[in-house]
Protein backbone atom coordinates (compact mmCIF):
# COMPACT_ATOMS: atom_id res chain seq x y z
CA UNK A 1 0.00 0.00 0.00
CA UNK A 2 0.87 3.88 -0.95
CA UNK A 3 1.76 5.67 2.15
CA UNK A 4 2.26 9.81 2.09
CA UNK A 5 4.91 11.30 2.86
CA UNK A 6 4.68 14.54 5.08
CA UNK A 7 7.38 17.06 5.51
CA UNK A 8 5.96 19.59 7.90
CA UNK A 9 6.97 22.29 10.45
CA UNK A 10 5.53 21.11 13.74
CA UNK A 11 5.34 23.42 16.91
CA UNK A 12 8.32 25.06 15.67
CA UNK A 13 10.26 21.38 14.58
CA UNK A 14 10.61 20.21 11.29
CA UNK A 15 9.30 16.77 11.01
CA UNK A 16 9.15 13.72 8.33
CA UNK A 17 6.64 11.15 8.87
CA UNK A 18 5.09 8.69 6.71
CA UNK A 19 1.13 7.97 7.05
CA UNK A 20 -1.70 6.04 5.64
CA UNK A 21 -3.06 8.47 2.91
CA UNK A 22 -6.76 8.71 4.64
CA UNK A 23 -4.80 9.52 7.97
CA UNK A 24 -6.02 13.26 9.19
CA UNK A 25 -4.15 15.73 11.04
CA UNK A 26 -5.97 15.15 13.97
CA UNK A 27 -5.21 11.11 14.02
CA UNK A 28 -1.36 12.12 13.18
CA UNK A 29 -1.12 14.49 15.66
CA UNK A 30 -2.52 12.34 18.65
CA UNK A 31 -1.73 9.11 17.46
CA UNK A 32 1.34 8.57 15.82
CA UNK A 33 3.00 12.07 17.71
CA UNK A 34 1.80 11.74 20.95
CA UNK A 35 0.56 15.36 20.92
CA UNK A 36 -2.47 14.33 23.12
CA UNK A 37 -3.81 18.45 23.14
CA UNK A 38 -5.60 18.51 21.01
CA UNK A 39 -8.96 16.97 21.51
CA UNK A 40 -11.27 14.54 19.85
CA UNK A 41 -14.65 15.23 19.74
CA UNK A 42 -17.54 14.85 17.46
CA UNK A 43 -14.98 13.58 14.58
CA UNK A 44 -16.73 15.28 11.56
CA UNK A 45 -16.25 19.09 11.84
CA UNK A 46 -18.94 20.21 14.32
CA UNK A 47 -17.59 21.36 17.55
CA UNK A 48 -14.28 22.92 17.23
CA UNK A 49 -11.93 20.42 19.94
CA UNK A 50 -9.77 19.02 17.53
CA UNK A 51 -8.84 23.16 16.29
CA UNK A 52 -5.37 23.10 15.43
CA UNK A 53 -3.39 26.25 13.59
CA UNK A 54 -2.36 25.44 9.69
CA UNK A 55 -0.26 28.45 8.68
CA UNK A 56 -1.47 30.50 10.85
CA UNK A 57 -5.29 29.53 9.69
CA UNK A 58 -7.45 27.34 12.16
CA UNK A 59 -8.97 24.18 10.87
CA UNK A 60 -10.26 21.11 12.24
CA UNK A 61 -7.99 18.73 12.50
CA UNK A 62 -10.57 16.01 12.26
CA UNK A 63 -11.25 17.05 8.48
CA UNK A 64 -7.99 17.34 7.35
CA UNK A 65 -5.81 15.05 5.62
CA UNK A 66 -2.50 14.44 7.22
CA UNK A 67 -1.06 14.42 4.09
CA UNK A 68 -2.23 17.72 3.28
CA UNK A 69 -0.09 18.56 6.34
CA UNK A 70 2.96 18.67 3.89
CA UNK A 71 4.93 21.82 3.41
CA UNK A 72 2.82 23.47 5.85
CA UNK A 73 3.58 24.82 9.52
CA UNK A 74 1.05 23.23 12.15
CA UNK A 75 0.49 24.59 15.51
CA UNK A 76 -0.88 22.95 18.07
CA UNK A 77 -1.72 23.59 21.82
CA UNK A 78 1.64 22.27 23.09
CA UNK A 79 3.46 25.16 20.78
CA UNK A 80 2.43 27.81 22.35
CA UNK A 81 3.89 27.68 25.53
CA UNK A 82 7.18 26.69 27.43
CA UNK A 83 7.34 24.84 30.88
CA UNK A 84 8.14 27.95 32.75
CA UNK A 85 5.95 30.74 30.44
CA UNK A 86 2.07 30.15 30.06
CA UNK A 87 0.85 32.12 26.53
CA UNK A 88 -1.24 35.02 28.05
CA UNK A 89 -4.35 33.61 26.71
CA UNK A 90 -3.74 30.37 28.81
CA UNK A 91 -2.56 32.79 31.51
CA UNK A 92 -5.89 34.64 31.22
CA UNK A 93 -8.16 31.71 31.28
CA UNK A 94 -6.64 30.15 34.15
CA UNK A 95 -6.83 33.22 36.28
CA UNK A 96 -10.79 33.73 35.42
CA UNK A 97 -11.85 29.93 35.78
CA UNK A 98 -13.32 30.55 32.55
CA UNK A 99 -13.51 26.64 31.44
CA UNK A 100 -14.95 24.27 33.20
CA UNK A 101 -14.27 20.53 32.53
CA UNK A 102 -11.41 21.67 30.07
CA UNK A 103 -12.04 19.36 27.55
CA UNK A 104 -13.06 22.60 24.82
CA UNK A 105 -10.29 24.64 25.50
CA UNK A 106 -7.45 23.81 23.12
CA UNK A 107 -9.10 24.68 20.36
CA UNK A 108 -10.96 26.92 22.11
CA UNK A 109 -7.41 28.84 22.97
CA UNK A 110 -6.10 28.10 19.12
CA UNK A 111 -8.86 29.81 17.52
CA UNK A 112 -8.88 33.12 20.19
CA UNK A 113 -4.76 33.14 19.06
CA UNK A 114 -5.38 33.14 15.53
CA UNK A 115 -8.16 35.93 15.91
CA UNK A 116 -6.13 37.99 18.14
CA UNK A 117 -2.79 37.55 15.12
CA UNK A 118 -4.91 39.15 12.91
CA UNK A 119 -7.29 41.44 14.70
CA UNK A 120 -5.52 42.25 17.84
CA UNK A 121 -8.52 44.69 19.02
CA UNK A 122 -11.52 42.34 18.11
CA UNK A 123 -15.18 43.88 18.93
CA UNK A 124 -17.03 41.58 21.56
CA UNK A 125 -18.82 40.38 18.07
CA UNK A 126 -15.59 39.48 16.30
CA UNK A 127 -14.71 37.35 19.38
CA UNK A 128 -17.61 35.21 18.86
CA UNK A 129 -17.62 35.31 15.16
CA UNK A 130 -14.02 33.43 15.90
CA UNK A 131 -15.02 31.29 18.30
CA UNK A 132 -18.87 30.02 16.91
CA UNK A 133 -16.84 26.96 15.12
CA UNK A 134 -16.18 25.71 18.73
CA UNK A 135 -18.42 24.13 21.01
CA UNK A 136 -18.42 24.32 24.95
CA UNK A 137 -20.75 21.73 26.06
CA UNK A 138 -20.14 23.30 29.61
CA UNK A 139 -21.31 26.89 27.90
CA UNK A 140 -18.95 28.51 29.67
CA UNK A 141 -18.86 31.00 26.71
CA UNK A 142 -19.39 34.11 29.21
CA UNK A 143 -16.25 33.51 30.72
CA UNK A 144 -14.47 32.32 27.62
CA UNK A 145 -15.14 35.42 25.89
CA UNK A 146 -14.16 37.81 28.69
CA UNK A 147 -11.14 36.57 29.03
CA UNK A 148 -10.74 36.88 25.33
CA UNK A 149 -11.34 40.55 25.72
CA UNK A 150 -9.14 40.34 28.80
CA UNK A 151 -6.13 39.63 26.90
CA UNK A 152 -6.66 41.78 23.86
CA UNK A 153 -7.15 44.74 25.93
CA UNK A 154 -3.83 44.23 27.93
CA UNK A 155 -2.61 43.22 24.09
CA UNK A 156 -0.62 40.31 23.50
CA UNK A 157 2.84 39.63 24.09
CA UNK B 1 -5.13 1.55 -1.53
CA UNK B 2 -3.48 3.70 -4.42
CA UNK B 3 -2.65 7.41 -3.50
CA UNK B 4 -1.23 10.06 -5.91
CA UNK B 5 -0.80 13.60 -4.87
CA UNK B 6 -0.65 15.35 -8.14
CA UNK B 7 1.41 18.97 -9.01
CA UNK B 8 -0.48 19.92 -12.37
CA UNK B 9 -3.97 19.74 -13.53
CA UNK B 10 -2.38 17.29 -16.73
CA UNK B 11 -0.63 14.71 -14.28
CA UNK B 12 -4.30 14.44 -12.46
CA UNK B 13 -6.08 13.90 -15.26
CA UNK B 14 -3.71 11.19 -16.19
CA UNK B 15 -3.26 10.39 -12.98
CA UNK B 16 -7.60 9.20 -12.61
CA UNK B 17 -7.26 8.53 -16.52
CA UNK B 18 -5.06 5.68 -15.55
CA UNK B 19 -6.73 4.30 -12.45
CA UNK B 20 -9.86 3.70 -14.66
CA UNK B 21 -12.98 5.63 -13.11
CA UNK B 22 -12.58 4.67 -10.12
CA UNK B 23 -10.49 6.72 -8.38
CA UNK B 24 -11.89 9.18 -5.65
CA UNK B 25 -10.77 12.85 -6.01
CA UNK B 26 -9.94 14.60 -2.89
CA UNK B 27 -9.93 18.54 -2.80
CA UNK B 28 -10.25 19.87 0.70
CA UNK B 29 -11.75 16.16 2.26
CA UNK B 30 -14.53 17.64 4.18
CA UNK B 31 -17.24 16.01 2.46
CA UNK B 32 -15.09 12.59 1.13
CA UNK B 33 -13.17 12.22 4.91
CA UNK B 34 -16.69 11.71 6.06
CA UNK B 35 -17.38 9.47 3.48
CA UNK B 36 -14.59 7.32 4.34
CA UNK B 37 -15.03 8.01 8.16
CA UNK B 38 -18.63 7.47 8.62
CA UNK B 39 -20.48 6.57 5.35
CA UNK B 40 -18.28 3.24 4.12
CA UNK B 41 -16.58 4.64 1.28
CA UNK B 42 -13.43 2.22 0.54
CA UNK B 43 -11.68 4.69 -2.31
CA UNK B 44 -9.51 2.04 -4.26
CA UNK B 45 -7.57 4.94 -5.48
CA UNK B 46 -7.37 8.12 -3.54
CA UNK B 47 -5.98 11.38 -5.79
CA UNK B 48 -5.63 14.33 -3.71
CA UNK B 49 -5.85 17.33 -5.90
CA UNK B 50 -5.47 19.99 -2.69
CA UNK B 51 -2.04 21.30 -3.72
CA UNK B 52 -2.82 21.38 -7.83
CA UNK B 53 -0.62 24.61 -8.76
CA UNK B 54 -2.45 27.62 -9.58
CA UNK B 55 -5.98 26.73 -8.94
CA UNK B 56 -6.58 28.87 -5.96
CA UNK B 57 -7.30 32.47 -7.05
CA UNK B 58 -9.98 35.24 -7.46
CA UNK B 59 -9.49 37.56 -10.47
CA UNK B 60 -11.68 39.84 -12.22
CA UNK B 61 -11.26 41.46 -15.66
CA UNK B 62 -13.68 43.52 -17.98
CA UNK B 63 -15.42 39.53 -18.83
CA UNK B 64 -16.17 39.23 -15.43
CA UNK B 65 -15.35 36.63 -12.34
CA UNK B 66 -12.63 33.92 -12.60
CA UNK B 67 -12.29 31.76 -9.21
CA UNK B 68 -10.26 28.86 -9.47
CA UNK B 69 -11.51 25.32 -8.72
CA UNK B 70 -9.15 24.98 -5.41
CA UNK B 71 -9.74 28.31 -4.24
CA UNK B 72 -11.45 28.03 -0.09
CA UNK B 73 -14.56 29.47 0.99
CA UNK B 74 -13.05 31.30 3.90
CA UNK B 75 -11.26 33.42 0.34
CA UNK B 76 -14.43 34.30 -0.63
CA UNK B 77 -15.27 36.04 2.78
CA UNK B 78 -13.85 40.12 2.91
CA UNK B 79 -13.08 39.84 -0.63
CA UNK B 80 -13.25 43.33 -1.51
CA UNK B 81 -13.93 42.17 -5.36
CA UNK B 82 -16.92 40.23 -4.26
CA UNK B 83 -18.00 42.64 -1.18
CA UNK B 84 -18.33 45.07 -4.03
CA UNK B 85 -20.05 43.56 -7.25
CA UNK B 86 -20.63 39.90 -6.37
CA UNK B 87 -22.97 40.29 -2.97
CA UNK B 88 -24.59 36.96 -2.97
CA UNK B 89 -21.33 34.97 -3.05
CA UNK B 90 -19.77 36.82 0.24
CA UNK B 91 -23.16 35.79 1.60
CA UNK B 92 -23.21 32.35 1.09
CA UNK B 93 -19.43 32.22 2.15
CA UNK B 94 -19.53 33.97 5.60
CA UNK B 95 -22.73 31.84 6.70
CA UNK B 96 -21.07 28.64 5.02
CA UNK B 97 -20.54 25.69 8.10
CA UNK B 98 -17.50 27.66 10.14
CA UNK B 99 -14.25 29.09 10.12
CA UNK B 100 -11.99 26.34 10.80
CA UNK B 101 -14.54 24.19 7.83
CA UNK B 102 -14.32 27.20 5.26
CA UNK B 103 -10.53 27.27 5.57
CA UNK B 104 -10.22 23.90 4.47
CA UNK B 105 -13.66 23.32 2.02
CA UNK B 106 -12.82 24.47 -1.98
CA UNK B 107 -15.78 25.87 -4.29
CA UNK B 108 -15.23 23.63 -6.99
CA UNK B 109 -15.77 20.68 -3.70
CA UNK B 110 -19.10 22.22 -3.08
CA UNK B 111 -20.22 21.98 -6.53
CA UNK B 112 -18.91 18.56 -6.44
CA UNK B 113 -20.87 17.33 -3.84
CA UNK B 114 -24.24 18.53 -5.53
CA UNK B 115 -25.85 19.12 -1.83
CA UNK B 116 -29.58 19.97 -2.95
CA UNK B 117 -28.62 22.35 0.48
CA UNK B 118 -25.07 23.31 -0.47
CA UNK B 119 -24.36 27.19 -0.03
CA UNK B 120 -22.25 27.64 -3.64
CA UNK B 121 -24.88 26.40 -6.02
CA UNK B 122 -27.43 29.19 -5.39
CA UNK B 123 -25.80 32.02 -5.59
CA UNK B 124 -23.73 31.01 -8.35
CA UNK B 125 -26.52 30.50 -10.55
CA UNK B 126 -27.89 33.37 -9.61
CA UNK B 127 -24.75 35.66 -10.80
CA UNK B 128 -25.32 33.16 -14.23
CA UNK B 129 -22.26 31.28 -13.49
CA UNK B 130 -20.68 28.40 -15.41
CA UNK B 131 -17.88 25.79 -14.92
CA UNK B 132 -14.90 24.92 -16.95
CA UNK B 133 -14.09 21.51 -17.04
CA UNK B 134 -11.16 19.52 -18.45
CA UNK B 135 -10.51 16.14 -19.26
CA UNK B 136 -7.69 14.76 -21.49
CA UNK B 137 -9.88 15.51 -24.68
CA UNK B 138 -9.67 19.14 -23.78
CA UNK B 139 -11.97 21.65 -22.18
CA UNK B 140 -15.68 22.46 -22.11
CA UNK B 141 -17.48 25.08 -20.69
CA UNK B 142 -20.80 23.87 -18.94
CA UNK B 143 -23.83 26.88 -17.17
CA UNK B 144 -24.51 25.91 -14.05
CA UNK B 145 -28.18 25.69 -14.81
CA UNK B 146 -27.27 22.47 -16.78
CA UNK B 147 -24.66 21.24 -14.26
CA UNK B 148 -26.90 19.54 -11.25
CA UNK B 149 -28.55 16.07 -11.97
CA UNK B 150 -29.75 15.35 -8.32
CA UNK B 151 -27.82 14.40 -5.15
CA UNK B 152 -24.10 14.01 -5.75
CA UNK B 153 -24.73 13.73 -8.99
CA UNK B 154 -23.37 16.54 -12.11
CA UNK B 155 -22.89 16.15 -15.64
CA UNK B 156 -19.36 15.89 -14.94
CA UNK B 157 -18.00 13.01 -16.53
CA UNK B 158 -15.24 10.24 -15.40
CA UNK B 159 -11.53 11.70 -15.26
CA UNK B 160 -13.39 15.48 -16.06
CA UNK B 161 -12.28 18.17 -13.18
CA UNK B 162 -13.47 21.14 -12.79
CA UNK B 163 -10.80 24.30 -13.27
CA UNK B 164 -12.40 27.20 -13.10
CA UNK B 165 -15.70 29.04 -12.14
CA UNK B 166 -16.81 31.62 -14.51
CA UNK B 167 -19.31 34.46 -13.88
CA UNK B 168 -20.05 37.04 -16.42
CA UNK B 169 -19.25 40.83 -15.67
CA UNK B 170 -22.68 41.72 -13.60
CA UNK B 171 -22.78 45.25 -15.27
CA UNK B 172 -23.68 48.95 -13.73
CA UNK B 173 -27.19 48.90 -11.51
CA UNK B 174 -27.10 45.16 -10.62
CA UNK B 175 -27.03 43.38 -7.96
CA UNK B 176 -27.06 40.39 -5.68
CA UNK B 177 -27.58 38.94 -2.58
CA UNK B 178 -28.39 35.47 -0.84
CA UNK B 179 -30.42 34.82 1.88
CA UNK B 180 -30.43 31.42 4.53
CA UNK B 181 -32.12 30.04 6.86
CA UNK B 182 -30.94 27.28 9.16
CA UNK B 183 -32.13 26.81 12.92
CA UNK B 184 -28.53 28.52 13.87
CA UNK B 185 -26.43 30.58 11.92
CA UNK B 186 -23.19 28.67 12.18
CA UNK B 187 -22.70 25.53 11.82
CA UNK B 188 -26.61 24.31 10.02
CA UNK B 189 -27.13 23.50 6.78
CA UNK B 190 -29.65 25.68 5.21
CA UNK B 191 -33.53 24.68 5.32
CA UNK B 192 -34.60 27.65 2.70
CA UNK B 193 -31.87 29.36 0.35
CA UNK B 194 -32.43 31.55 -2.46
CA UNK B 195 -30.14 33.86 -4.13
CA UNK B 196 -31.12 36.42 -6.41
CA UNK B 197 -29.18 38.71 -9.01
CA UNK B 198 -30.99 40.94 -10.83
CA UNK B 199 -30.45 44.56 -13.25
CA UNK B 200 -32.33 47.19 -13.26
CA UNK B 201 -32.60 50.56 -15.47
CA UNK B 202 -32.81 54.26 -14.54
CA UNK B 203 -36.72 53.95 -13.60
CA UNK B 204 -35.78 50.68 -11.11
CA UNK B 205 -37.47 48.33 -13.78
CA UNK B 206 -36.00 44.95 -13.90
CA UNK B 207 -34.25 44.34 -16.62
CA UNK B 208 -32.67 41.28 -15.68
CA UNK B 209 -33.54 38.67 -13.17
CA UNK B 210 -32.28 35.54 -11.78
CA UNK B 211 -33.09 33.33 -8.48
CA UNK B 212 -32.15 30.27 -7.90
CA UNK B 213 -33.57 28.17 -5.06
CA UNK B 214 -31.42 25.87 -2.51
CA UNK B 215 -32.67 23.10 -0.43
CA UNK B 216 -36.36 22.80 -2.09
CA UNK B 217 -35.44 20.66 -4.71
CA UNK B 218 -33.42 17.06 -5.50
CA UNK B 219 -30.81 19.93 -7.17
CA UNK B 220 -30.86 24.19 -7.26
CA UNK B 221 -33.19 24.94 -9.12
CA UNK B 222 -33.95 28.69 -11.21
CA UNK B 223 -36.96 30.14 -9.97
CA UNK B 224 -38.29 30.69 -13.18
CA UNK B 225 -41.86 32.02 -12.20
CA UNK B 226 -40.63 34.81 -10.46
CA UNK B 227 -38.31 35.36 -12.78
CA UNK B 228 -41.08 35.96 -15.59
CA UNK B 229 -43.23 38.01 -12.90
CA UNK B 230 -40.23 40.35 -11.92
CA UNK B 231 -39.25 41.02 -15.34
CA UNK B 232 -40.25 44.81 -16.65
CA UNK B 233 -41.30 45.59 -13.17
CA UNK B 234 -40.16 48.19 -11.16
CA UNK B 235 -38.98 46.86 -7.94
CA UNK B 236 -41.07 48.61 -5.24
CA UNK B 237 -41.71 46.50 -1.91
CA UNK B 238 -45.05 45.86 -3.29
CA UNK B 239 -43.80 43.92 -5.99
CA UNK B 240 -40.95 42.31 -4.23
CA UNK B 241 -44.03 40.93 -1.63
CA UNK B 242 -45.59 39.66 -4.98
CA UNK B 243 -42.65 38.24 -6.12
CA UNK B 244 -42.40 35.98 -2.84
CA UNK B 245 -45.61 34.81 -3.22
CA UNK B 246 -45.22 33.72 -7.05
CA UNK B 247 -41.77 31.88 -5.35
CA UNK B 248 -44.34 29.06 -4.18
CA UNK B 249 -44.76 27.61 -7.40
CA UNK B 250 -41.13 27.13 -8.48
CA UNK B 251 -40.74 24.23 -6.17
CA UNK B 252 -42.04 21.79 -4.66
CA UNK B 253 -40.01 20.84 -0.90
CA UNK B 254 -40.27 17.79 0.81
CA UNK B 255 -40.26 16.92 4.25
CA UNK B 256 -36.84 15.15 6.17
CA UNK B 257 -35.51 15.93 9.72
CA UNK B 258 -34.49 19.35 9.14
CA UNK B 259 -37.89 20.46 8.56
CA UNK B 260 -41.64 19.61 6.99
CA UNK B 261 -42.19 20.51 3.36
CA UNK B 262 -45.09 22.61 4.77
CA UNK B 263 -42.58 24.89 6.58
CA UNK B 264 -39.90 25.37 3.85
CA UNK B 265 -42.90 26.00 0.98
CA UNK B 266 -44.10 28.49 3.83
CA UNK B 267 -40.66 30.11 4.02
CA UNK B 268 -39.65 30.27 0.75
CA UNK B 269 -41.72 33.79 0.02
CA UNK B 270 -40.03 34.94 3.50
CA UNK B 271 -36.45 34.20 1.94
CA UNK B 272 -37.28 35.32 -1.42
CA UNK B 273 -38.29 38.65 -0.72
CA UNK B 274 -35.10 39.18 2.22
CA UNK B 275 -33.18 37.91 -0.56
CA UNK B 276 -34.58 39.93 -3.64
CA UNK B 277 -34.81 43.46 -1.24
CA UNK B 278 -30.82 43.23 -0.23
CA UNK B 279 -30.39 42.37 -3.70
CA UNK B 280 -31.63 45.89 -4.82
CA UNK B 281 -29.66 47.68 -1.85
CA UNK B 282 -26.69 46.19 -4.33
CA UNK B 283 -27.31 47.33 -7.17
CA UNK B 284 -28.81 51.02 -5.94
CA UNK B 285 -25.61 51.27 -3.45
C1 LIG C 1 -19.04 20.36 9.74
C2 LIG C 1 -19.38 20.63 8.30
C3 LIG C 1 -20.25 21.67 7.99
C4 LIG C 1 -20.60 21.92 6.67
N1 LIG C 1 -21.42 22.99 6.42
C5 LIG C 1 -21.73 23.29 5.14
C6 LIG C 1 -22.54 24.43 4.84
O1 LIG C 1 -22.93 25.19 5.73
N2 LIG C 1 -22.85 24.66 3.54
C7 LIG C 1 -22.42 23.85 2.54
O2 LIG C 1 -22.72 24.12 1.40
N3 LIG C 1 -21.65 22.77 2.78
C8 LIG C 1 -21.30 22.46 4.06
N4 LIG C 1 -20.51 21.37 4.32
C9 LIG C 1 -20.12 20.47 3.21
C10 LIG C 1 -18.72 20.67 2.61
O3 LIG C 1 -17.90 21.45 3.44
C11 LIG C 1 -18.80 21.32 1.23
O4 LIG C 1 -19.53 20.52 0.38
C12 LIG C 1 -17.40 21.63 0.67
O5 LIG C 1 -17.45 22.75 -0.17
C13 LIG C 1 -16.75 20.51 -0.06
O6 LIG C 1 -15.50 20.95 -0.54
P1 LIG C 1 -14.17 20.09 -0.32
O7 LIG C 1 -13.09 20.74 -1.09
O8 LIG C 1 -13.94 19.89 1.11
O9 LIG C 1 -14.66 18.75 -1.02
P2 LIG C 1 -14.14 17.25 -1.08
O10 LIG C 1 -14.66 16.48 0.06
O11 LIG C 1 -12.68 17.21 -1.33
O12 LIG C 1 -14.89 16.83 -2.43
C14 LIG C 1 -16.30 16.92 -2.58
C15 LIG C 1 -16.71 16.30 -3.92
O13 LIG C 1 -16.33 17.13 -5.01
C16 LIG C 1 -15.44 16.44 -5.90
N5 LIG C 1 -14.47 17.44 -6.34
C17 LIG C 1 -13.77 18.31 -5.56
N6 LIG C 1 -13.02 19.13 -6.31
C18 LIG C 1 -13.24 18.77 -7.60
C19 LIG C 1 -12.74 19.26 -8.85
N7 LIG C 1 -11.90 20.29 -8.94
N8 LIG C 1 -13.20 18.67 -9.99
C20 LIG C 1 -14.07 17.62 -9.93
N9 LIG C 1 -14.58 17.13 -8.78
C21 LIG C 1 -14.16 17.69 -7.63
C22 LIG C 1 -14.88 15.30 -5.08
O14 LIG C 1 -14.49 14.22 -5.88
C23 LIG C 1 -16.06 14.96 -4.19
O15 LIG C 1 -16.98 14.17 -4.87
C24 LIG C 1 -20.11 21.10 5.64
C25 LIG C 1 -19.23 20.06 5.94
C26 LIG C 1 -18.86 19.82 7.25
C27 LIG C 1 -17.89 18.72 7.56
S1 LIG D 1 -13.44 16.58 16.61
FE1 LIG D 1 -12.99 17.79 14.91
S2 LIG D 1 -14.60 19.21 14.92
FE2 LIG D 1 -15.22 17.85 16.48
S1 LIG E 1 -15.42 23.88 29.51
FE1 LIG E 1 -16.36 21.96 29.22
S2 LIG E 1 -16.61 21.90 27.07
FE2 LIG E 1 -15.98 23.91 27.41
Amino acid sequence: MTKAEVRATINGRERELRVDPWRTLLEMLRDDMELTGTKLGCEAGECGACTVLMDGKPVVSCMSLAADADGRTIETIEGISTAEHLHPLQDEFLKLSAFQCGYCAPGMIMSSKALLEHNPHPTEREIREAIAGNLCRCTAYVGIVKAIQNVAAEGVS
Amino acid sequence: MDYLRPQTVAEALAAIAQAGGTATVIAGGTDIIGDIKFRGLKPTALININRLEGLRYITEDASGLRIGALTNIQDLVGNPIIVKSYTALGDAGERFASLQVRNLATVAGSLGRASPGGDMAPPLMALGASVIAVSPSGEREIDLVDFFLGPRRTVLRPGELMREIRIPAPGPRSGSAYARLSYRDVLDLCIVGVASGIKLDAGNRVTSARLALGSVAPRPVRAANVEAFLLGKELTDEVIREAGNVSSQDANPISDQRASAEYRKQMMPVLTRRSLARARDAALG
